[in-house]
C-alpha cells in the first residue's frame, strides 16, 4: 500500500501539533558496473547506503544497475511527483548530501519564496482594529 | 628463397655484355651449375612447393668488384674469384603439417571414362581443396609451436592443494638457497625449473618438517633433508609442466591436518629465499607473486594468504551479496540486472493483461514488429 497524503489537515504542521509524514516515499539508485562515473556511487552503495536505509525504514529503496549510463538517484514523493539527480563523478559523501536533499524535499515544484515567513494559518488574535474593543482614553 | 643474383656493377655488366662467351655472368653461371635440372619457363610439371624447404639450396651472392672504370684490363677479366657461394641446409626438422601436393586434374577431353558427364552448373558440385584457412587450424601447427608457459596454464585455486604446494616451494627454496652458491649453475637452474613430478616426490618433500630456527627464521628441522631434497631437485629432468597437481584435494586435506601452524608463523626475511619461493610457486601453482608484494611477505602465512586470496568480484551485485549488508533490510530491494519496463509491469501484475490485449489486437508484444519506421523511411530506402 503506497503512502498517500492524508486529505484532512492532520498532516499539516500546526505549531507543533499534528503528525509528521515524510514526503519522500521511495528512492531508486541506479549505477553502472563498468563506467568510471559510477565509482563514487558504487562506493556509496557499498558503504553508506546500508546505514541510510536502516535509518529511514519509511523510504522504500531499490538498487539496480543501468549499464552504460551515468548513476542517478530518483526520489518519489507522496504527491506523485518524482525528482532525479545525476550523481556522476561524485564522491560517496557528496552523494549522501544529495540523498539527504531528496529525502527532505517536499516533492512540490520549486517556488520563489518572497516572504521571510510563510504561514498557512492566520493569527488567532485576528487583525487589530482601532474601532473594536474598549478603546483607549486619550 | 628467391633465386636472384645480385645486380652487378656497371663495369662488370659491361664486361659480360662485350664478351659473352669468354666471360659469362659468374653469378648466373654458378646458379645454374648448382641445379640438377635447368628450370625452363615452359615446364608445366607441378612442383611440390614444400620441397623448397627440403632441398639444399645455394645462394649466389655476387660481390662485384669496386674497380674503377679506368682499369680496363681488370674489367675484361671475369670476377669469378670474387663470387662466393653460401650453402645452407633448409631441410631442418619441422613438425608443421603442410598441405598435400597440387594435383592437376585431366581436362574433359582427356577423360576416357564413358560414364563421365561434365557438369553444366556449379550447383551441387562438391567443393574440394582450398588453403585459405589451412594455417588457422590448430592441428596443422606442430606441438613445438604451441605456447608453453613457465607455470601451469590454469592456476591452482584449491586451498588445501595450494597449501601443500606452498610448503613444498618453501622447502625447495630453502634448499636451493643453501646450495646455489657452491653448486654449478646448471644444477641450480634445473632445480628452479623442476616440475611438480609424481605424487611420491611431492609427499616426500612436503613431509620435510619446517620450523623456526634460533633467530626465528624459517628453516628445515633436520639437516639431512637438505642433501636429500637437493639431490632430487638438481637431478630433475627438464619436463613439461603438468596441467594438474599430482595430489588430489582429499589427500591434500589429510596431509594438511597433520601439520601444525608453527611453520606459517616463522619469519621469512631473506630476499633471495623469497625470490626462489616466488619462482618455485610460479612453476608449481601458476601464481605469479609480484616483486612489490615480496616486501610485505614476512612469514609463510602471509605468502599463503596472498595466494589463497579469492578473486576480486567483478560486479557490485556480487560484492553486496558477499557482504550481505543490504540483505536484512526490509525496505531495500537489490536487483542484480537492469530493471526493464517489462519487469516493472510484472511487479505490479499488469504484464499479463498487457500481453493479452496486445495479442487480441494482433500487435507485437515486444518490439515494434512491422510498424517500425515511417512510410517515408521505407520509400527513401527503396522498400515498398
Amino acid at each position: 500500500m503506497t503512502v498517500l497524503a492524508i486529505k484532512t489537515l492532520v498532516s499539516t504542521g500546526r505549531n507543533g501539533v499534528g503528525a509528521f509524514i515524510l514526503q519522500c516515499k521511495k528512492m531508486d539508485f541506479h549505477y553502472c558496473d563498468w563506467a568510471g562515473s559510477s565509482k563514487g556511487m558504487n562506493g556509496f552503495i557499498k558503504s553508506a547506503l546500508p546505514e541510510f536505509a536502516a535509518a529511514h525504514p519509511q523510504i522504500e529503496i531499490t538498487v539496480s544497475p543501468r549499464p552504460s549510463k551515468h548513476p542517478v538517484i530518483i526520489g518519489h514523493y507522496i504527491n506523485g511527483n518524482q525528482k532525479s539527480i545525476c550523481v556522476r563523478n561524485l564522491e560517496p559523501l557528496q552523494i549522501l548530501k544529495k540523498v539527504e536533499l531528496l529525502r527532505d524535499a517536499s516533492g512540490q515544484k520549486l517556488k520563489k519564496v518572497r516572504k521571510p515567513v510563510q504561514s498557512i494559518n492566520d493569527s488567532v488574535r485576528g487583525v487589530w482594529s482601532p474601532y473594536h474593543g474598549e478603546g483607549m482614553k486619550v | 628463397m628467391r633465386r636472384l643474383g645480385r645486380l652487378r656493377s656497371s663495369a662488370s655488366a659491361l664486361s659480360n655484355s662485350t664478351h659473352p662467351l669468354r666471360a659469362p655472368a659468374p653469378a648466373v653461371a654458378t646458379f645454374y651449375s648448382s641445379q640438377t635440372e635447368q628450370p625452363s619457363p615452359h615446364t608445366s610439371a607441378p612442383r611440390a612447393w614444400q620441397s623448397r624447404f627440403q632441398t639444399t639450396q645455394r645462394r649466389c651472392l655476387s660481390s662485384s668488384s669496386s674497380s674503377s672504370a679506368n682499369n680496363t684490363t681488370a674489367d675484361l677479366e671475369p670476377t669469378v674469384e670474387e663470387d662466393y657461394v653460401e650453402e645452407y641446409d633448409t631441410s631442418t626438422e619441422s613438425d608443421l603439417v603442410y598441405p598435400r601436393e597440387v594435383v592437376e586434374v585431366l581436362s574433359p577431353e582427356e577423360i576416357t571414362d564413358p560414364d563421365y558427364v561434365p557438369a553444366e552448373t556449379v550447383e551441387g558440385l562438391e567443393e574440394v581443396g582450398g588453403l585459405a584457412d589451412w594455417w588457422d587450424q590448430e592441428e596443422h601447427w606442430g606441438p613445438s609451436k604451441q605456447y608453453a608457459g613457465f607455470g601451469p596454464l590454469e592456476k591452482v585455486t584449491e586451498p588445501t592443494v595450494l597449501e601443500v604446494l606452498t610448503r613444498r616451494a618453501l622447502v625447495e627454496a630453502l634448499v636451493i638457497k643453501r646450495f646455489a652458491e657452491t653448486a654449478e649453475k646448471e644444477a641450480t637452474a634445473a632445480a628452479l625449473k623442476a616440475v611438480g613430478g609424481d605424487k611420491k616426490g611431492l609427499l616426500n618433500i612436503a613431509a620435510v618438517e619446517l620450523v623456526a630456527g634460533e633467530d626465528g627464521t624459517l628453516t628445515l628441522k633436520d639437516e639431512k633433508n637438505f642433501e636429500g631434497v637437493w639431490a632430487s631437485l638438481s637431478s630433475a629432468e627438464a619436463d613439461a609442466v603438468p596441467s594438474s597437481p599430482p595430489i588430489s584435494t582429499e589427500e591434500a586435506r589429510k596431509l594438511v591436518k597433520t601439520w601444525d601452524n608453527e611453520w606459517k608463523l616463522a619469519a621469512l626475511r631473506d630476499p633471495i629465499v623469497k625470490f626462489y619461493v616466488a619462482k618455485r610457486i610460479q612453476r608449481l601453482t601458476g601464481h605469479v607473486v609480484p616483486d612489490a608484494k615480496l616486501l610485505d611477505i614476512n612469514t609463510p602465512g602471509t605468502l599463503y594468504a596472498l595466494l589463497n586470496k579469492p578473486p576480486k568480484p567483478k560486479k557490485l551485485a556480487e560484492v553486496v551479496q558477499q557482504t550481505g549488508a543490504l540483505q536484512d533490510l526490509p525496505n531495500v530491494a537489490f536487483y542484480p540486472r537492469r530493471v526493464t519496463p517489462v519487469d516493472k509491469e510484472q511487479m505490479v501484475g499488469r504484464w499479463k493483461v498487457i500481453q493479452r490485449e496486445l495479442q487480441k489486437r494482433e500487435l507485437p508484444v515486444t518490439g515494434t514488429g512491422k510498424h517500425s519506421k515511417t512510410v517515408e523511411w521505407k520509400w527513401a530506402h527503396g522498400e515498398h
